[in-house]
């Protein structure tokens, strides 16, 4: 069986991630030094791809970046590059749809991170960056790995937003959950159930080891 | 040299803060809650004042007329947190060494191995803070704030996070610490005995707003106000009334022969071990004298502490203290009480 989808999604996830990843930081080092009140509005508006149906972030993408919209003819015009019905179409989709998780979790742990520790930094004539880099998020650390790996489970098994942006197109767009819905589509129970026991088996192995993160420790 | 006037609206109260700190150790004393740590924070660059103005050594921290805010990292003073604040993920070697700044890695690294031989804590050094006991990370802590050789040291309640036995060791390593440091030292501390011991000045601070500091003989001689009688023990304060050369205290029911008294005076303080038989004093030094009954008894560890009020009245009960030997005595004979015209504190 070709194993293209996996490896597609696996790369999808990765990049998106990544994205994420740092974006996630950022936002939520951001956010934690505003004022209580932009808090709550920067919180409402990063947290929504959180509870919208992905399909409507879906939508949104297509809007925005289909060849006919706005910026996605910009982008063909100048670049001659089309978005949509690609397989990085959905490194969008997930990314947007990962981000919560990690700005959810960081935020948290920034919120919760003993701020004496950052004032003895500053005290001490640290920077601002090596207070961001060596306390703040050595001391985070395992809530950002937990909520990455939780972001990546995720955009793993995306697909609402995945098949509306980037479709099902064997060997170019196709990933581990487009595949389960496709077999099953074309009555080929036999590839949905291998692409089922796939999924399983990613989520299994995610699960282990986000919980491995939760563990309590001594220190940290 | 520290010179620190601000103003900074706090939940309740004001902050509302004069202070100079010549090289030497100068308390800042208050109940919890009175902003001595804000204070602190404040010169610190950690927390900002809403107005006023903050130098050391000549050079201007806080202006906020001339809108001059120094960052803290600009500002290079050592604060030592209630909690030490080391970060828990790095050794005390990488800890001490963080506070060495810019300097280049092998120099930092000889710091760190020098501190960590002054401070005791040498054996350590490759231990994380959560490895520590209470006094190690306390030791470790002003290493890493020596490292990086500040103008002031502040200190903030530094022994309220450790076990009673651990005290006093580290305290006379306080000790001996503020004397290598020869430049200014603020000490915030609401107990008595520590910053008597450990501290030159002593400012009072009640509710966001200070006493000049004074010599820590005199403010104990004369603590002038009810607030700094509090702070420094004086466990009896009653209002009081002055008519003439005499003070009429309603709460005791005694009245004295006070002829040094102004007319501000409103309070009157009488600290619990000043109190004496009557037998026992020169008349010419007794302001009053009275009957007494004991109220309550309470054994201390080395003291009697007995609660009296004059014999035959219903009056709020005067705490005295003394030691356990002299309790033995005052047994066989029934007596009065005298305060001692020079142990009066007249409270404004």
């Amino acid at each position: 069986m070709d194993l293209f989808p996996l490896y597609n999604s696996l790369r999808i996830s990765t990049i998106a991630v990544s994205a994420a990843f740092a974006a996630g930081l950022l936002a939520a080092f951001a956010a934690a030094r505003l004022p209580r009140v932009l808090q709550g509005v920067c919180d409402t508006v990063l947290m929504i791809p959180l509870v919208l149906p992905p399909t409507v972030v879906g939508y949104f993408i297509l809007v925005w970046l289909s060849p006919r919209s706005a910026v996605g003819a910009k982008l063909y015009d100048w670049f001659s590059l089309t978005i949509t019905m690609r397989w990085y179409a959905s490194v969008v989709a997930v990314a947007i749809i990962a981000f919560p998780f990690i700005y959810r979790t960081v935020r948290g742990a920034f919120d919760g991170f003993d701020r004496n520790l950052l004032d003895a930094g500053r005290t001490l004539g640290l920077s601002e960056w090596y207070i961001f880099f060596r306390i703040l998020l050595p001391n985070c650390k395992h809530a950002i790995l937990a909520g990455t790996v939780l972001a990546f489970a995720r955009g793993i098994g995306e697909y609402g937003a995945t098949s509306m942006v980037s479709g099902y197109i064997a060997g170019k767009t196709a990933t581990v959950s487009t595949s389960v819905a496709y077999y099953w589509q074309i009555n080929n129970e036999g590839a949905a159930m291998y692409w089922v026991v796939i999924n399983l088996a990613v989520s299994s192995v995610f699960m282990m080891i986000i919980n491995a993160f939760n563990k309590p420790r001594v220190r940290g | 040299m520290l010179v620190c006037d601000i103003k900074k609206k706090l939940d309740g109260f004001s902050l509302n803060v004069n202070i100079t700190a010549k090289p030497g150790v100068t308390a800042l004393m208050g109940a919890s809650g009175s902003g001595k740590s804000m204070t602190l924070r404040c010169i610190a660059g950690i927390s900002k004042p809403d107005s006023g103005y903050i130098s050391l050594n000549g050079v201007t921290l806080f202006d906020s007329k001339n809108k001059i805010n120094l960052s803290p990292q600009a500002r290079n003073t050592g604060f030592l947190f209630q909690d030490f604040a080391l970060f828990p993920n790095m050794t005390v070697r990488q800890n001490i060494m963080a506070g060495a700044k810019k300097k280049p890695r092998q120099d930092r690294l000889k710091v760190a191995v020098e501190l960590a031989e002054t401070f005791h804590i040498s054996p350590h050094l490759n231990k994380y803070p959560h490895e520590l006991s209470g006094g190690e990370k306390q030791r470790c802590a002003l290493a890493r704030i020596m490292a990086g050789s500040p103008n002031i040291l502040m200190l903030d309640e530094p022994f309220a996070a450790l076990d009673s036995h651990l005290r006093w060791e580290l305290e006379l390593e306080l000790a001996a610490a503020f004397r290598r440091f020869q430049k200014p030292v603020l000490y915030v501390s609401h107990n008595r005995d520590e910053t008597y011991r450990l501290c030159g000045d002593i400012a009072i601070i009640d509710r966001g707003k200070n006493e000049a500091a004074r010599d820590k003989w005199e403010l104990f001689e004369n603590p002038a106000t009810v607030h700094a009688a509090r702070l420094t023990g004086c466990k009896n304060i009653a209002a009081a009334e002055v008519r003439g050369s005499r003070i009429f205290v309603n709460d005791w029911g005694i009245d004295f022969d006070c002829d040094k008294a102004s007319d501000d005076v409103r309070h009157i303080g009488m600290r619990a071990n000043h109190i004496v038989p009557l037998s026992t004093a020169d008349k010419s030094d007794v302001a009053a004298s009275f009957p007494f009954e004991i109220v309550n008894e309470i054994e201390d560890t080395f003291t009697c502490i007995l609660t009296v009020r004059k014999r035959g009245t219903d009056l709020p009960p005067i705490r005295w203290e003394m030691p356990k030997k002299d309790r033995a005595a005052l047994r066989e004979t029934p007596q009065e009480l005298a305060f001692l015209r020079k142990r009066i504190l007249l409270l404004s």
